[in-house]
């Protein structure tokens, strides 16, 4: 469970978006981050967010010696960050910090500027929260604090801290990511967002009613923009599914997630138009419910427009999934064919023939035999 | 294994039994098609893990009729839809004897629902019935149920495999051909959320007619309810520090320690009024009063509001001023009808006005047609009736009802409130 939030945690890192990592105190959260940084080889500043002022993030505005101007005064651990041109900003405990300082926290985390100094590129926000209910005094994250983050939760498996503290604990690993394959990819999955988003219009900015929620992962076109380089990043460094799906989730909120998540699975459907066309070469896809998807999508194209060669040609790819040991999903697609056939259509008997023994056995014989009269 | 040649696993057997259970219960169909199917002779029927493989003794598969293979399809893939052994793991069962105690219950509440769908289903079966509870809860009440009891309750039931208990027992000593992969837990997720989907549209098209246990999962899937607890302590929060900016820093006034040429801003902590009002109406349950009451009283004193800045008002036919501290526990008398829109304006017409109302109520009361000048947060206490809804100005937090709460034992949820934000010195 954790190790996918570990993955999660070094990808994010990698492709220099904001994370928050939410646990309960005690948990290994800050410890984790510095060993993260550590193997690495990044430089790790941790600020501790709940105990800093606002001018700590904003900068101590300073009046010159003429009194005609006021100058922002980075402080020590930016000016490193800043010197060393890498590295980790780790700010530590931000939901016990006061909302004017999360309002300070804002430029700080997306802009990564600090007073009148710009941290370089290099520099990633890593930030850590015990959720407000946890923590005695703490505050919900605000809105616009919340939304420049990527959430994750950080949970411990007990087995897996058993293991770890017998042979060690591995730290989170920042995969190397090149920035121009970054790019490349990053094109396609803007645009992969971008369809999404533009058929589900309701989840380009999609702010929770409660404060609870607000605090956390939600929808809007800055988290959408997180969300597809996250995606893109996942897709260079050859990350697991699940990895994909948590850094996701915790950009746009696991509501949208799903949704997106679930219509992206569908686009690697085969195209049911260029199945009709060369049924024979049609290969279904191994999982189960796939297959099940692929042959839905087919017969519905032939129902939507249905003359006897595509409803033949839709037999003829049913029977791949009668090869495939997938019998009864193909009865599943047959039986809406045989009660929509065409006037002069037959279908071919080869494809009964494979599918009568799993008719048989389910008492169901009379499916078929019912529809050919 | 003894035999002299191992069964070989029956394909079309399994396909026709899928084939049956996806007939009667369609939404699943999806579910059905995506487990992947392992021969595995060491188990002694049938059984899941996370990955959503589906472990089968190929013998159990021949002796059992098509119709129960069938059943048992549906009773498994249930296991792994509701996601039992994630579950398991928020209910921390650890041991081998919860893990029991966990599967007899997870097989309790799939059992429930697939009785009342007639589905035909092998001996011996776990029922709530055989728990000794009452049908249609949850396989976290009969865990409860059976801990509380204490005593292990002796059947002979096959394990569901780590797709029910989240305790895989190692694999590899089972099966011997290499593993395929199975699911992968975003996979999983998905396909959770399109049977949901598909048992929302079902039941649209057909109220009434799907096992209600579905309906219930499909819903807390789709739309998860946040604790009213936590949506309730946030609104207080919010508008605690939206009303004072309690605790926060401000340059409106320089602060007490001086640098030279440098302006710091200086911690403000101004103190916030709160009024309570309880509405002590006849029609309001005490028992869900005394939850509500407790939770805002507990979350005000975190907060650190202070206690002569809280006063407490029971509105019935008349307000009233409670006089005395507020406690915990407090003792609210009244009856006959509430008017929620006289009660405010009489609070807000006090010498000194509060700056922020928080109102506990059941709703059945006619409101102030125009949005007060103070921030007003509404504990709705739960109803079945219908009533009128609160005004938008309101910002409304819905309490469930008492049993829908896994732990009715307030004290833990609230924080002991000598932590307070004045360490930040001024």
């Amino acid at each position: 469970m954790s190790t996918t939030v570990r993955s999660a945690l070094g990808v994010a890192v990698g492709a220099r978006v904001p994370v928050l990592l939410w646990g309960g105190a005690g948990l290994g959260k800050s410890s984790a981050v510095r060993e993260m940084a550590l193997a690495a080889g990044l430089p790790c500043e941790t600020v501790i967010a709940s105990i800093r002022e606002p001018s700590d993030f904003a900068g101590l505005p300073i009046v010159s010696p003429l009194g005609d101007s006021v100058h922002f005064a980075p402080p020590a651990w930016a000016q490193r960050l800043a010197e060393s041109g890498h590295g980790v900003l780790f700010l530590d405990e931000i939901s016990t910090a006061p909302p004017a300082v999360q309002a300070a926290l804002l430029r700080v985390v997306l802009e990564r500027t600090v007073g009148d100094l710009a941290l370089p590129d290099g520099v990633t926000v890593v930030a850590a929260a015990n959720p407000p209910e946890q923590a005695a005094d703490g505050w919900d994250l605000s809105p616009p604090l919340a939304n420049r983050f990527c959430h994750l939760d950080w949970d411990l498996d007990a087995r897996e801290w058993s293991e770890g503290i017998l042979a060690g604990f591995t730290s989170a690993e920042v995969p190397p990511l090149d920035e121009q394959q970054l790019f490349a990819e990053l094109t396609a999955t803007r645009a992969a967002v971008g369809a999404f988003v533009m058929a589900r219009g309701h989840l380009l900015h999609a702010h929770p009613g409660n404060e609870a929620s607000a605090g956390r992962a939600w929808p809007s076109p800055r988290s959408w923009e997180m969300a597809a380089r996250l995606i893109a990043a996942t897709a260079v460094c050859g990350a697991a599914d699940g990895v994909r799906a948590v850094l996701v989730a915790g950009a746009v909120g696991p509501a949208a997630a799903a949704e997106f998540l679930a219509w992206r699975e569908d686009l690697d459907l085969p195209d049911p138009e260029a199945v009709l066309l060369d049924p024979t070469s049609f290969r279904l896809p191994e999982r189960g419910d796939r297959a099940y998807a692929a042959l839905a999508a087919v017969t519905a194209a032939v129902l939507a427009n249905n003359t006897a060669e595509r409803w033949e040609a839709a037999w003829l790819a049913i029977a791949a999934g009668t090869k495939n040991g997938h019998a009864d999903i193909a009865v599943a697609a047959v039986r809406s064919l045989i009660a929509h056939r065409p006037d002069g259509a037959a279908p071919p008997p080869q494809v009964l023939t494979q599918m009568t023994p799993v008719l048989k056995t389910a008492g169901f014989f009379d499916v078929l035999t019912r529809g050919r009269r | 294994m003894a035999d002299d040649r191992p069964v070989r696993l029956d394909l079309t057997r399994l396909a026709a039994a899928r084939l049956l259970a996806a007939e009667s219960h369609p939404f699943l169909a999806i579910a059905l098609y995506a487990l992947t199917p392992v021969a595995d002779s060491t188990r002694p029927t049938f059984a899941v893990d996370e990955n959503w493989r589906l472990f089968v003794n190929p013998q159990q598969l021949l002796d059992w009729s098509v119709q129960e293979v069938a059943g048992v399809l549906l009773h498994e893939v249930g296991h792994v839809v509701r996601d039992h052994a994630g579950r398991a793991r928020t209910a921390i069962v650890a041991d081998e004897s919860a893990r029991f105690l966990w599967n007899l219950a997870a097989d309790a509440e799939i059992n429930d629902d697939l009785r009342n769908a007639k589905v035909v289903l092998p001996k011996p079966l776990v029922l709530p019935e055989t728990l000794k509870s009452p049908p249609g809860k949850v396989a976290e009440f009969y865990y409860a149920k059976l801990t509380e009891d204490g005593h292990t309750p002796d059947f002979a039931v096959a394990d569901c495999g780590a797709g029910c208990h989240a305790h895989s027992d190692d694999p590899d000593v089972h099966v011997s051909a290499p593993l395929v992969a199975g699911l992968s837990s975003s996979e999983a997720l998905l396909i959770r959320r399109r049977v949901a989907e598909a048992v929302v549209i079902a039941d649209g098209k057909q109220p009434g007619a799907l096992p209600g246990g579905w309906v219930r999962w499909a819903e807390a899937t789709l739309r998860p309810k946040l604790d009213w607890r936590r949506l309730l302590s946030a609104a207080i929060r919010s508008s605690v520090a939206a009303v004072s900016g309690a605790s926060d820093y401000s340059y409106r006034r320089p602060p007490r320690r001086r640098v030279p040429r440098i302006v710091l801003p200086s911690m403000q902590r101004p103190l916030p009024r709160v009024a309570i009002i309880v509405d002590t109406s006849g029609s309001v349950g005490e028992a869900d009063l005394q939850r509500a009451w407790s939770e805002v009283h507990g979350c005000l004193r975190t907060l650190g509001v202070r206690r002569d800045l809280l006063t407490v008002f029971a509105a019935d036919v008349a307000v009233r001023r409670l006089t005395g501290p507020p406690r915990r526990q407090m003792e609210f008398l009244g009856g006959g009808g509430t008017n929620m829109a006289t009660a405010i304006e009489t609070v807000l017409q006090a010498p000194v006005r509060p700056d922020l109302l928080v109102v506990i109520t059941d709703g059945f009361t006619p409101w102030p047609a125009r949005k007060p000048p103070r921030p007003v947060i509404v504990a709705l206490l739960p109803s079945t009736l219908p009533r009128p809804p609160t005004p938008s100005w309101a910002r409304t937090v819905d309490i469930d009802a008492a049993d829908a709460a896994p732990d009715d034992g307030g004290p833990a949820q609230r924080r002991p409130s000598k932590t307070q934000g004045a360490t930040h010195a001024a």
